[in-house]
C-alpha cells in the first residue's frame, strides 16, 4: 500500500513539475510541487546544496516517503562571475536527506558573490548571494544555570560595525551534534545595536523541530563549537521568517504568517546564503 | 446646615473624607437597623413616559388608596407602600388614564407609558411593562438587556456579564473559546464601538473574552445597535454597544456582593444627602491562587504550554446628583486592569501581557423646558497594553497606548408626531500603536523615535423619528463628521521627500457623512415590518496581530495612506409580540452588508518587535455579509428566556490572499445558536441553563511540506481554507435564596461552566514528532483548548 502510495506521489510530482498541475490539484487538495534548496558558500569553503522537493500533507512520513525526497540526479553549479563550478553529489550521513550536492574547487571569499544555478528535468532554478566579511567574537564566558547550576550557559560578547550593515546568525556544535545548530534566537540585524559592544546570552537551540524537549544549556567540561556568522540580507530575511515559522507557529500569540521568504528564483523555494563564519572552539567551565 | 459644614469639611481632605464615608455608613446602618422590625414595605419608581414620543412625562398623578404622589420633571416617580396588592392610578390633563395593578412583594422598578389624549394609537393597551416594545420603536434592530435579562443566563464563574450576554443574541457572534472579540453581522472586531457612560472602551474585555470589562453590578442597562446605528453615534461599522450606570439618585444605602473561589466583587451605593448619591463597585479575581494552579498541574509536563497565570481587577464608581427639578449629573469613573501570562515549554519561552482600560466621564442632563432636554458630556478615555516575551535574559516588549478626549452635546426635542435629536460631538484621539523595546543581556536595542499619531473627529448630527400615519414611522438621520490626522507627523513624499508636519498641523484631512433610515409599518397591533438602510464610515481600525483575537490587536487612526473603512447595510425583519401581556417577543431580521477599506496588517505580532512604519505594512481589502437572525423570547410565565439564531456568511476579498477571490472570515458562522432559559423551582430555587453551538472558526491548513534543516517546514494552502471544529457548550446554575427579606438577602448558587468539558480549540498548530534518522515522522494538529469543566460556588449577598 505505501509503495503504491509512494509510487503514486513519485509520478504525480514528475507529473506535475511537466506542467499537469490540475489533475495533480484534484489528488492532492492544494498541493503545488516545487524544488526545495539549502545551500550555503561559507567563506574558506566549498559550497554545499541539498536539493529536495516539498510533499503533500500526510499525517506521517515514513522512511519511503523520506528518502524519496531527494532530488539526486540535478545539474547544480556554482559561479563567482569568473569561475563557475558544478558540484558532485555524494552521500554524506551528517546531512538529511544524506544526499548533498558539494564542490571542491571554489572556495567562499568575503565581498565575492555566488550564483547558484540548479537545472533538472528542464527546470531551472537561480539564486544568488555574497559573503559578508566576517566579525570576530570579543569574548567567549560561561556562566552556571539550571536548578542545581550543574549546567552553563554560553555568553559571548562582539562589538558590531559602525560603518557596515550587519546581520549576524549563531550557531553552536557539540559532540552529540553532527552539524552546527541554530542557537534558540539566533538571527540578529544590527539596526538595534549599530557600532556597539554587544553581549549575548546564548540558548542552544533545538536540534530540530521535532523534538519538544530542548536544552538551552550546556553540560559542565563539554567542548563547544561556537560558529558566529555574518550573512547577507537575503540570508537573514529567510532565516529571521524561518524562525518565526518554525519556533512561532505553535504559539497562539503569534501564529504562523505561512511567509518565508526564499531566495530561489524558479519552481522551488528555500536559502542560498553565503556565509562570514568566525569559528571558536571553548569548553564549558563557568 | 450641619450637612453643608461637614461636606464642606470633608472636601479638603480626602482622608477626612474616606473617615467621613464610614461614619456615614455606621450612621445609616444604626438607621436602618432600628427599623427592622417595621411593618413591611416596599418602593416602587421608574419613569413615566410618553407612549409615542418616549418624552419623559411630568406632573402626572400617581394615585394609590394609601399615598398620591407626582412625577418630576424627568418623569421619575416613587413611593413606598405596605406589602401587599396596589391598585395605581396615573392621571395627566394631556393623556389618558392608566391603571395597573400589581403585587408588590419587594422593590419594583417599573417604567409606564402614557398615551396622548386623541392620541394616533389610543387603540393600544398601555402595558406597565418596563421594556420598550421592539416592534413600536422606530429604529432599527437594537436589543436592550437589563439587569433582569442578565440574571437569566447562568453567570460563568457566578458572575454576570453584559456582553457575554449579548453574545446570545442573533447576529452579534462570538469569536469562540479565548477570544474576546465580538463580531456582529460578520463585521470585524474592531467594528464596534462600545460605550461605557459615553466613553469608549477600546478593549472590552477580561480573561481572554471570559469577562468583560463591566460589572453587572454597576451597570443598569445595555444596548446593541446593530442596524441603522442612530446619528447620534457613528464611526464604527458594525454596531454600537451602550452600556449605562444607573442614574438613580440613590436614597438608601446599600451593600451587596458576592464572593466565590475566584473571585469577589462588592457595590456599595451610598446616598450623600437627598440629592446626591455614590456607588462604587470594585471586583477582583484570585485565580492566580485557586484556578490556575490546578490547570497547570492537570496539564503536566505533556503540554507545551506551562505556568499559565492570569488575574484581573476592576472598580467603578458612579455618582449622580440632582440640582433642582431640571438639572441632573452623573460622575463616572472606570479603572480595570488585567495581567496574563503563559509559558513555552519547549523554548523556555515566557509570555506575559497586561492591559488596563480607563474611562472617565462626566454628564449634565437638563431640562430645559418640558419638550427639550440637553445632555453635555466630557470624556476621557485611556487605553494601554503590554506584550512581553522574555527567554532568560532577552527580554522584548511592545506597548500600546491610547488617549482620547470627548465632548458631545445632544439636545432631544419632543413633539407630537416629531422627536428630535441633534447635537455635536468633539473627539481628540492619541495612539500610540506598538513601541518596542528590546533587550539582551545588558544592551538596550535602538529602536529610534516611537511612532505617535494624532488625530481627531468633529461631528454634527440630526435625526428625527416621526409618525408619517398612524402605521408608519421614519427614522431619519445623518452624522457629518471632519475627521483630521494631525501632527506631528513625518512622511516621504513621492519625490522621496521626508515632509515633517508641525504639532496640531493637519496632514490629512476628510469629512463624511454617515445616513441612516428606519421605517417602520405596522402590520397590526402585534407585529410591524421595518426597513433599516445606513452607511458608516469609521476612520479607526483594529489591526489584528495575533492568531486568536488577543489584546495585542492594536488600533490605528486613518492616516493619509491609511483610508477609512466603509460599510452600507441594508436589512428587513419582521417583529412580532404575541401571548397575554406580550408574552413572547420574537423577530425575524434579515441584512446585507458591504465593507470597504477593512485592513490587515501583513506580518505578525514578531514583526512589531521591529520600530517598523504599520502605514508601511498593510493589507486593504473588502468584505461582504449576510444573514438571516432569528429570535424568540419569553417574558413571562415560570419558564422565561430566549433563543437566538443565525444563518449568515462573512466573506473577504484582500488582494494577493487567495488569489485575489472571496474567502471566508475567520469568524464566519453560518450557524450560530445561542438558548438561554431560567425556571424557579420553588420559590427559593431557581435554575438557569444556557447552550450555545457554532460554527468553528475558518483557519488555514498546511497542505504541503518540506524539509530544511532537519526541521519540517509546513507550506500552507487556501486561506481561510479549513474550519475548527464546531463551537459548541452548554452552563448550567442553580441558586438557592438563603435569605430573603426587604433589609437583607443572601442566595448561594453554584454554576458548572461547560458542562459536558467540550474541549473547544482556541487555536489548532500543526505539530511534528519523531527523528528524521529514523526515518518516522509524525504530524498532528494540536489544539490549544483553555478551560474543561468549571464548576463554582458562588455566595452572594445584599444588604439595606
Amino acid at each position: 500500500m505505501i509503495i503504491l502510495r509512494n509510487t503514486i506521489l513519485a509520478i504525480a510530482f514528475l507529473a506535475a513539475l511537466f506542467g499537469c498541475k490540475k489533475e495533480e490539484q484534484s489528488v492532492y487538495g492544494h498541493y503545488k510541487p516545487r524544488f526545495v534548496v539549502e545551500g550555503w558558500i561559507e567563506q574558506g569553503d566549498y559550497p554545499h546544496v541539498i536539493l529536495t522537493h516539498n510533499i503533500p500533507f500526510f499525517t506521517s512520513l515514513d522512511s519511503a516517503q523520506l528518502s524519496e525526497v531527494v532530488i539526486r540526479w540535478a545539474k547544480v553549479s556554482v559561479s563567482d562571475g569568473q569561475t563557475t563550478e558544478v558540484l558532485t553529489a555524494k552521500k554524506d550521513n551528517d546531512y538529511f536527506p544524506a544526499y548533498i550536492y558539494k564542490g571542491n574547487e571554489l572556495r567562499g571569499m568575503p565581498g565575492k558573490t555566488y550564483t547558484l544555478t540548479i537545472e533538472y528535468a528542464g527546470n531551472t532554478l537561480t539564486s544568488t548571494t555574497s559573503i559578508p566579511p566576517k566579525v570576530p567574537l570579543d569574548s567567549v564566558w560561561f556562566i552556571p544555570k539550571g536548578d542545581g547550576l550543574d549546567k552553563v550557559q554560553l555568553q559571548l560578547r562582539f562589538k558590531d560595525n559602525p560603518s557596515e550593515k550587519n546581520y549576524y546568525k549563531i550557531y553552536t556544535k557539540t559532540s552529540s551534534n553532527k552539524r552546527y545548530i541554530p542557537t534558540l534566537l539566533s538571527n540578529h540585524d544590527d539596526k538595534y545595536f549599530n557600532g556597539k559592544l554587544l553581549t549575548l546570552q546564548v540558548n542552544r537551540g533545538p536540534e530540530n523541530n521535532l523534538t519538544v524537549e530542548n536544552q538551552p544549556y550546556f553540560n559542565k567540561g563539554e567542548a563547544v563549537m561556537i560558529k558566529f556568522a555574518t550573512i547577507p540580507k537575503e540570508g537573514f530575511d529567510f532565516w529571521s521568517t524561518f524562525q518565526d515559522e518554525v519556533i512561532n507557529s505553535s504559539n497562539p500569540l503569534v501564529g504562523s504568517t505561512g511567509k518565508i521568504k526564499s531566495n530561489i528564483q524558479g519552481p522551488g523555494l528555500g536559502i542560498w546564503c553565503g556565509y562570514g563564519s568566525y569559528i571558536l572552539q571553548a569548553t564549558a567551565t563557568p | 446646615m450641619y450637612t453643608f459644614q461637614f461636606l464642606s469639611l470633608i472636601r479638603k481632605s480626602p482622608f477626612l473624607y474616606l473617615l467621613s464615608l464610614k461614619f456615614a455608613f455606621l450612621l445609616l446602618l444604626t438607621l436602618f437597623l432600628s427599623e427592622t422590625n417595621a411593618q413591611n414595605s416596599y418602593q416602587i419608581e421608574g419613569h413615566l413616559y410618553n407612549a409615542s414620543t418616549k418624552a419623559p412625562v411630568a406632573n402626572a398623578t400617581i394615585k394609590t388608596r394609601q399615598k398620591t404622589t407626582s412625577s418630576d420633571e424627568r418623569g421619575y416617580y416613587n413611593l413606598v407602600l405596605n406589602e401587599g396588592e396596589h391598585v395605581l392610578t396615573l392621571t395627566h390633563i394631556a393623556y389618558d388614564t392608566l391603571q395597573i395593578s400589581l403585587i408588590l412583594q419587594k422593590d419594583e422598578n417599573k417604567d409606564l407609558y402614557l398615551h396622548p389624549k386623541m392620541a394616533l394609537m389610543n387603540e393600544v393597551v398601555v402595558s406597565g411593562s418596563p421594556r420598550k416594545s421592539n416592534i413600536r420603536s422606530v429604529s432599527g434592530n437594537v436589543q436592550t438587556l437589563t439587569r433582569e435579562d442578565l440574571r437569566k443566563q447562568p453567570a460563568f464563574l457566578g458572575q454576570a456579564d453584559p456582553l457575554k450576554t449579548l453574545q446570545t443574541l442573533p447576529g452579534s457572534g462570538k469569536g469562540g473559546e479565548g477570544n474576546s472579540g465580538f463580531y456582529v453581522r460578520g463585521g470585524t472586531a474592531g467594528q464596534n464601538l462600545t460605550l461605557f457612560n459615553e466613553a469608549p472602551i477600546y478593549n472590552p474585555s477580561h480573561l481572554l473574552g471570559f469577562f468583560s470589562v463591566f460589572n453587572a453590578e454597576a451597570i443598569d442597562q445595555v444596548k446593541l445597535y446593530k442596524s441603522a446605528i442612530p446619528s447620534e453615534y457613528g464611526g464604527r461599522l458594525s454596531s454600537i454597544i451602550e452600556v449605562n450606570s444607573s442614574r438613580k439618585v440613590e436614597d438608601s444605602l446599600s451593600i451587596r456582593g458576592d464572593v466565590s473561589i475566584l473571585a469577589a466583587n462588592t457595590t456599595l451605593a451610598l446616598p450623600i444627602t437627598s440629592n446626591w448619591s455614590l456607588s462604587v463597585s470594585a471586583r477582583k479575581t484570585f485565580m492566580n491562587q485557586t484556578v490556575w494552579p490546578l490547570v497547570n498541574s492537570l496539564a503536566g509536563n505533556g503540554s507545551s504550554f506551562n505556568d499559565m497565570r492570569y488575574d484581573f481587577h476592576d472598580l467603578n464608581l458612579n455618582s449622580n446628583a440632582r440640582i433642582g427639578s431640571r438639572n441632573s449629573l452623573n460622575l463616572s469613573a472606570y479603572h480595570g486592569g488585567d495581567r496574563f501570562g503563559f509559558g513555552i515549554r519547549r523554548f523556555n519561552i515566557s509570555n506575559g501581557m497586561n492591559w488596563k482600560n480607563s474611562a472617565y466621564s462626566f454628564s449634565w442632563k437638563s431640562i430645559l423646558e418640558d419638550r427639550a432636554v440637553l445632555q453635555n458630556t466630557a470624556s476621557y478615555s485611556g487605553y494601554n497594553f503590554n506584550f512581553g516575551m522574555t527567554q532568560d535574559k532577552y527580554d522584548a516588549n511592545i506597548t500600546s497606548q491610547i488617549r482620547d478626549i470627548n465632548w458631545k452635546s445632544v439636545l432631544a426635542l419632543y413633539f407630537q408626531k416629531h422627536q428630535l435629536k441633534t447635537g455635536l460631538q468633539y473627539t481628540r484621539h492619541r495612539f500610540k500603536p506598538n513601541t518596542p523595546s528590546v533587550s539582551a543581556s545588558d544592551t538596550e536595542y535602538d529602536f529610534g523615535l516611537p511612532n505617535i499619531y494624532h488625530s481627531d473627529e468633529s461631528s454634527f448630527f440630526l435625526s428625527d423619528e416621526f409618525s408619517v400615519t398612524e402605521k408608519t414611522g421614519i427614522n431619519a438621520g445623518a452624522r457629518f463628521t471632519y475627521y483630521r490626522q494631525l501632527g506631528p507627523y513625518q512622511l516621504t513624499n513621492e519625490e522621496q521627500e521626508t515632509v515633517s508636519f508641525g504639532k496640531n498641523e493637519a496632514v490629512s484631512a476628510f469629512g463624511y457623512i454617515e445616513p441612516s433610515l428606519t421605517l417602520r409599518q405596522l402590520l397590526n397591533q402585534n407585529s410591524s415590518l421595518k426597513l433599516s438602510l445606513s452607511r458608516n464610515i469609521q476612520p479607526l481600525h483594529l489591526i489584528s496581530v495575533t492568531a486568536v483575537n488577543f489584546p495585542a490587536d492594536f488600533w490605528m487612526p486613518s492616516l493619509r495612506s491609511i483610508p477609512a473603512e466603509k460599510g452600507l447595510q441594508a436589512s428587513v425583519g419582521y417583529f412580532r409580540d404575541s401571548g397575554k401581556d406580550n408574552r413572547y417577543e420574537s423577530y425575524i431580521d434579515l441584512y446585507y452588508k458591504k465593507m470597504s477599506g477593512l485592513v490587515e496588517f501583513s506580518g505578525g505580532i514578531m514583526n512589531l518587535i521591529d520600530n517598523l512604519k504599520i502605514e508601511e505594512n498593510l493589507l486593504f481589502g473588502s468584505g461582504r455579509a449576510y444573514g438571516a437572525e432569528f429570535f424568540l423570547k419569553k417574558n413571562t410565565g415560570k419558564l422565561t428566556g430566549w433563543i437566538g439564531y443565525t444563518l449568515a456568511k462573512s466573506e473577504r476579498r484582500f488582494e494577493g490572499i487567495n488569489g485575489g477571490n472571496y474567502f471566508p472570515a475567520k469568524y464566519d458562522r453560518t450557524h450560530d445558536l445561542s438558548i438561554v432559559s431560567s425556571y424557579p423551582l420553588t420559590s427559593r430555587w431557581n435554575v438557569n441553563a444556557s447552550f450555545t453551538y457554532a460554527t468553528g472558526n475558518a483557519y488555514t491548513k498546511p497542505a504541503s511540506r518540506y524539509l530544511i534543516g532537519g526541521n519540517i517546514v509546513n507550506e500552507y494552502g487556501p486561506f481561510n481554507g479549513n474550519r475548527m471544529p464546531a463551537y459548541h457548550r452548554m452552563d448550567l446554575a442553580a441558586t438557592y435564596k438563603i435569605r430573603n427579606n426587604r433589609k437583607f438577602s443572601t442566595e448561594l448558587s453554584l454554576s458548572v461552566y461547560n458542562v459536558y468539558n467540550r474541549q473547544n480549540p482556541v487555536y489548532i498548530y500543526f505539530l511534528a514528532e519523531g527523528d528524521l534518522e529514523k526515518q518516522k515522522v509524525s504530524i498532528r494538529p494540536k489544539s490549544v483548548t483553555l478551560l474543561p469543566v468549571l464548576p463554582a460556588v458562588n455566595y452572594k449577598f445584599s444588604f439595606k
